[in-house]
């Protein structure tokens, strides 16, 4: 379920977080799956298992996963809430990508060319 | 819990550790990171009682360690040169140190052998000096201790029984609340398994917390200014370092992120990132504001 990245300069605790992020988006995780343990996945991954319990907490305030005390941490039920969420992070950071394009002086048409290139290729397919 | 309390060690008229004090908790992972001289190992003997300090106390649980021998049997010392008894095998090792440790465990001594693939009945003297520094830990943590402190234990180590030796720590830290101190040069091994981390120059720890706030104290950024931008406007931010390429200046600062990122906004940049900076580079960045090598 998780892997770490050594050449990633991403916290190694941020690295977790996004890959469950990124597996309930592509919806290669089921709703309710349960997570392994903190012990489990420090020792698995030779990290400090106090990096784990913070990726999981973090994880939890996003809502990616819920914790029952005594039974563990489990994938959130609410899988498209979170796809939802992830694609408004994904349009803010296209829109940030644009603004940089129009600073640089990338024309209206150039951009609206290349929109239409990748839609017109997904709708032929 | 496990703290040092203004240690201070003095050889001839070298001061090897300068008032040095910290506290570890249960289960806490600690680096110890320092230029070539600066007072790590001695720092760790003093931490095991092999060491009297001039001053201060280094005390388990609120029980000072030196002269005592039920801190003693929870504290391991692993040196930087392991030590055996001549001839002898782990085996046999293991016979002589349970006599002197009460909760010293054949069984766990015989599973670590298998994990870091060592021979119980073969001469130590005979293997390489990797192997050598694979039997001291898996000896070391038999001995099942409270407190771990490792001296370059690392950099011995090859890569696959780095990461053996990392799912290990893990495992004592999660089972059995074990306090780890790692002194070495080994950043990202240190990057990937510590609560906090020391920088230890010269006999002081000049700089000491938490890993994830020393990473994020400490900002690098690259940008090129909306319009020319004089040296003083640059020394406002009080910079560790400035670099120049044509327009492009990079600065590295301490500072939080977004403070910095709110004033240079201010200069209107056409172009601004930040750039992750490693342990590694926080440490040279320090040890350079401390006059090393410059």
């Amino acid at each position: 379920m998780f892997l770490i990245n050594p050449q990633s300069k991403l916290p190694l605790y941020e690295q977790l977080v996004e890959q469950l992020r990124r597996q309930i988006v592509l919806g290669t995780v089921s709703p309710d799956a349960p997570l392994p343990s903190v012990r489990q996945l420090s020792v698995e991954l030779g990290v400090n298992p106090n990096t784990v319990q913070k990726a999981y907490r973090e994880m939890e305030q996003e809502g990616l996963i819920v914790s029952i005390p005594g039974r563990g941490s489990f994938v959130t039920s609410d899988v498209s809430r979170m796809q939802e969420r992830q694609r408004a992070a994904e349009l803010s950071r296209l829109e940030k990508a644009l603004r940089q394009c129009h600073e640089i002086g990338i024309s209206r048409t150039a951009v609206q060319a290349l929109v239409n290139k990748v839609y017109k290729e997904e709708s032929s397919c | 819990m496990l703290k040092a309390d203004h240690i201070q060690k003095t050889f001839g008229s070298r001061a090897a550790l300068d008032d040095v004090s910290f506290t570890l908790e249960s289960g806490h992972i600690f680096g110890l990171l320092g230029t070539n001289g600066a007072g790590k190992s001695t720092l760790l003997r003093a931490m095991a009682g092999l060491l009297r300090p001039d001053q201060g106390q280094v005390s388990l649980d609120g029980v000072p360690v030196p002269e005592n021998p039920a801190c003693k049997q929870a504290i391991c010392y692993l040196s930087d040169e392991p030590a055996f008894l001549m001839n002898a095998t782990i085996a046999e090792m293991s016979r002589m140190q349970s006599s002197f440790y009460p909760a010293h465990s054949d069984d766990k001594l015989a599973e670590l052998c298998l994990r870091f693939s060592l021979p119980l009945h073969e001469r130590i003297a005979t293997f390489s000096k990797g192997t050598q520094k694979r039997a001291q830990i898996c000896l070391g943590l038999a001995r099942n201790p409270q407190v771990l402190l490792c001296d370059e234990t690392f950099d011995g180590l090859d890569p696959v029984m780095r990461d053996s030796f990392k799912r290990v720590l893990s495992q004592e830290t999660c089972d059995r609340g074990l306090i780890t101190v790692l002194a070495g040069h080994n950043q990202q091994e240190m990057e990937d398994i510590c609560d906090s981390v020391g920088f230890l120059h010269e006999g002081k720890l000049v700089r000491c917390g938490d890993l994830d706030s020393l990473l994020s104290d400490v900002q690098k950024v690259q940008f090129i200014p909306g319009e020319a931008v004089e040296d003083s406007v640059l020394d406002s931010f009080s910079p560790l370092r400035v670099q120049r390429q044509g327009q492009l200046i990079v600065l590295t600062v301490r500072s939080r992120r977004f403070e910095l990122e709110d004033k240079l906004r201010s200069l209107h940049p056409l172009f601004l990132e930040f750039l992750p900076l490693s342990l590694e580079e926080i440490f040279i960045l320090e040890m350079e504001d401390q006059g090393y090598a410059k």
